[in-house]
């Protein structure tokens, strides 16, 4: 008899998800965490009383939690309390002397608008009037249900007929969208951006990413005590239903017999037997390193190599002795949309840092954790996150020799864009690698978002969360369907956790 | 409902819908040109 009714390899949100439900379902459930600390991308480190998220730095989409919890008969206020983050961004480049803020509040949002760009102001609110109402549906649709197949993909307009008209903006880019709508470069930047949270720049991602623009004024979050109180809730509701976490316990094999998952083989030689085996780390480790070759049809083993990873996400980390003058969780320093762009092609795919007039910008979002909870830094003082955009192979140079010199330039350049004489104020400084980020994360390459997010990448050309090579076998995480970021690993999580307990009657 | 692996690829590489579709952006167009051929086996992972 095996020893579990599944195994979850990876305590992130998107395997704590899955193994909740599965639990919840009357399975024996055990997760297995690689590192000593939960959560992966989202979690939060602490060293001399300053506490960093090591990645993720907002809820977005909150309705997907509150969904996780719907189907676990829990209170999710209980287990992850939120706090409202509002303003949501602030926009700034004081080079130009521009410098602005969005509210949750569209009305609020259009009125910011109407002050430096007029027309601008009708633009976004005939934007939100067009796609506020498609939204729910959407999500409702796209998002909590599987798209493994041809038949899931009719299944899902069946159920959503809306869907024909959004079916355009899976086969467009973000650009073409957020261009469609709006002509000031700065609006467009405001609105562009976020195809980065695909992974993506604007005129690749696809055009679905251009409602997260509008989604962020459906309200965005942040826990106090840091992003590490999301999973750790999770793992909390997941225990309180009889589930079992191991820590330290790193998946070397995943056992293979005709084609059917059997259990797992840790990196100290110990077998646990399983029913079914969940598996929510990067689906090309998963299938290429851990089942290996000689259990996977040529087809598929074609389709897994052909795979992109996605981009990852150097992260620095800021402790600094004063207030800084910011307004926001979130910063961004306003870069156009075909600078972006540029980026992509020019810098990013050629493994080099990008440069203006010669010297390094380092591209990025500031996070400012320690305003909505002062608890995260000691008295006085405050923490920042930069998460910045870089490739992982970096043309004639190593991240482990690059590390300080690119936070000397991020200081740089954000003491040029927004905060003059931040270097000043920096008593702790450290970030993590893409190169850290694959030693700490185990993601190859640091790919944050798993697989690529464009459309050859997408639903079901992206990795099925039932394997369609090994029986048994289901993923949950970044890679599978319907993406990487926050909601889309607990989307993930909920229809994984969905399949296998149908599954399994 | 079981189908063969014949039928499945059919439907995968029924890709060029999608192909004739987004033929009717040099960036974008490169992107696809790239991915469309491996398409169909991305649908059976």
């Amino acid at each position: 008899m095996p020893d579990y009714d599944v195994v979850v390899i990876g305590g992130g949100i998107g395997g704590l998800s899955t193994a909740a439900l599965c639990q919840k379902a009357g399975m024996k459930t055990l997760v297995l965490e690689q590192s000593d600390r939960i959560g992966g991308c989202c979690s939060t480190y602490e060293v001399n009383g300053f506490n960093f998220d090591v990645g993720a730095s907002v809820v977005e989409m909150p309705g997907a939690f509150e969904e996780l919890f719907r189907r676990l008969g829990m209170d999710r206020e209980k287990y992850i309390p939120f706090v409202e983050v509002d303003p949501i961004y602030d926009y700034c480049d004081i080079s130009r002397g521009v410098r602005f803020s969005y509210p949750t509040s569209v009305e609020g949002t259009a009125e910011v608008i109407a002050r430096f760009a007029p027309e601008e102001a009708k633009a976004f609110l005939d934007f939100a009037k067009k796609f506020t109402p498609i939204i729910a549906g959407l999500v409702d649709s796209f998002f909590y249900v599987p798209c493994m197949s041809f038949l899931d993909s009719i299944k899902l307009v069946i159920r959503y007929p809306q869907m024909i008209k959004v079916l355009p903006m899976f086969v467009t880019t973000h650009q073409k969208v957020v261009a469609k709508y709006f002509k000031n470069e700065d609006v467009q930047a405001s609105m562009a951006f976020q195809s980065f949270y695909g992974g993506m720049p604007p005129d690749l991602c696809a055009g679905l990413y251009a409602i997260i623009g509008l989604l962020e004024h459906e309200g965005i979050y942040y826990p106090p005590g840091g992003m590490i109180r999301i999973p750790a809730g999770i793992q909390q509701a997941f225990e309180d239903l009889g589930g079992e976490t191991r820590f330290d316990a790193r998946v070397v094999r995943v056992m293979v017999e005709d084609r059917a998952a059997k259990g797992v083989e840790l990196w100290d030689g110990t077998e646990i037997t399983s029913r079914n085996v969940v598996s929510s780390i990067n689906a090309k480790q998963l299938y290429m390193e851990m089942i290996g070759r000689e259990h996977i049809p040529w087809h598929v083993w074609r389709g897994i190599r052909s795979m992109e990873l996605s981009m990852p996400c150097p992260m620095i980390y800021l402790g600094v002795d004063y207030e800084p003058p910011l307004v926001a969780h979130h910063t961004l320093n306003l870069t156009s949309a075909q600078v972006m762009n540029d980026y992509w092609s020019d810098y990013y795919l050629k493994g080099k840092l990008y440069e203006v007039n010669g010297k390094p910008e380092i591209m990025g979002l500031i996070s400012w954790a320690s305003k909505i909870d002062p608890s995260l830094a000691p008295q006085g003082k405050h923490v920042l996150t930069h998460m910045g955009l870089a490739p992982y192979n970096l043309a004639g140079d190593d991240w482990d020799r690059l590390k300080e010199r690119y936070i000397d330039e991020a200081i740089a350049t954000i003491e040029r864009n927004i905060i003059p004489d931040l270097s000043k104020h920096v008593i702790y400084r450290d970030m993590a690698t893409p190169k850290d980020l694959e030693r700490m994360l185990l993601h190859p390459a640091g790919a944050v978002y798993g697989i690529q997010t464009d459309i050859s990448h997408m639903a079901v050309f992206r990795p099925a969360n039932r394997s369609k090579a090994i029986r048994n076998l289901y993923l949950a995480g970044a890679s599978t369907h319907p993406g990487g970021g926050i909601p889309g690993v607990l989307a993930g999580g909920i229809i994984t956790g969905g399949l296998v307990t149908k599954d399994n009657g | 409902m079981k189908m063969s692996l014949k039928t499945k690829t059919l439907i995968a590489v029924g890709a060029g819908g999608l192909a004739a579709y987004l033929a009717a952006d040099w960036r974008y167009a490169k992107l696809l040109a790239t991915n469309l051929p491996k398409m169909p086996f991305r649908y059976f992972v």
